[in-house]
């Protein structure tokens, strides 16, 4: 996995911390432990995967789901990360 | 104490990452207008496509289809209006960003610092040259479809 120069050079986690291990949690079945390392991941999956689409074909992928997920996708990782600082 | 200095660090970090993002938020924006002033016949992509650069990972992939895409806009447009410029309207610029950003990828620090001092630089440049270009079409009258301009001499008109 790749170090995060962000925790290298302060030791506090960045708002990306986590995505990596939770992806891995992913791909092996956990949801639960996956969710709880990163819980921005399943949004942000998405948001990349239909941005594709979209880009492809934007008049059968409409921009809106696009804007919907990068909302939410921003409120975790940003939620998440506070919560983890305090 | 120690508790204290992390938080304290925490939130420096928290605006600074603030501060990072409304500077993208003015860059994107930036981009955006260069767009809008370009005719949509000579636009490349939809210039609210810029704000995809905000997407994590995504944007690294992205920055090598969207600033040739820029390149390519302003080159068209600025030809249709019978002015062209001289360079090569940000094309070596634009491709440097987003390979510097994956240059940065590469789990070397020293490399990494390198690489970020370079991109903040090729970055100010780029915005800097996109904002010339931006008012340079705003100074400039529009074409008509056929890409003739229009004249501003009242005595050439009919």
């Amino acid at each position: 996995m790749l170090d995060c120069s962000w925790k290298k050079t302060t030791g506090l986690d960045c708002p990306g911390c986590g995505f990596q291990r939770s992806f891995d949690q992913l791909v092996h079945g956990n949801l639960t432990e996956s969710l709880t390392l990163f819980p921005a991941l399943l949004p942000f999956l998405f948001l990349v995967m239909y941005t594709m689409l979209h880009l492809l074909n934007p008049r059968k992928f409409s921009a809106r789901p696009i804007v919907v997920s990068a909302i939410l996708t921003g409120v975790l990782m940003a939620g998440n990360w506070i919560y983890k600082m305090i | 104490m120690y508790g204290d200095m992390l938080m304290t660090l925490g939130i420096f970090l928290f605006i600074g990452l603030a501060i990072g993002v409304l500077i993208a938020v003015f860059y994107l924006k930036n981009l955006q207008d260069l767009l809008k002033e370009c005719d949509p016949s000579n636009v490349q992509m939809p210039p609210v496509n810029v704000w995809l650069m905000f997407i994590p990972l995504f944007n690294i992939v992205y920055g090598f289809i969207m600033y040739p895409k820029i390149t390519e806009s302003i080159r068209r447009e600025f030809e249709s209006r019978n002015a062209p410029q001289e360079g090569d309207y940000l094309k070596a610029l634009g491709m440097t960003m987003p390979i510097l950003n994956v240059v940065g990828l590469v789990p070397v620090q020293a490399l990494k610092g390198i690489v970020g001092l370079g991109s903040l630089v090729v970055f100010i440049i780029y915005w800097v040259k996109a904002a010339e270009f931006k008012n340079k079409l705003r100074s400039l009258p529009k074409a008509d479809a056929a890409g003739v301009r229009f004249s501003d001499n009242p005595d050439l008109l009919d």
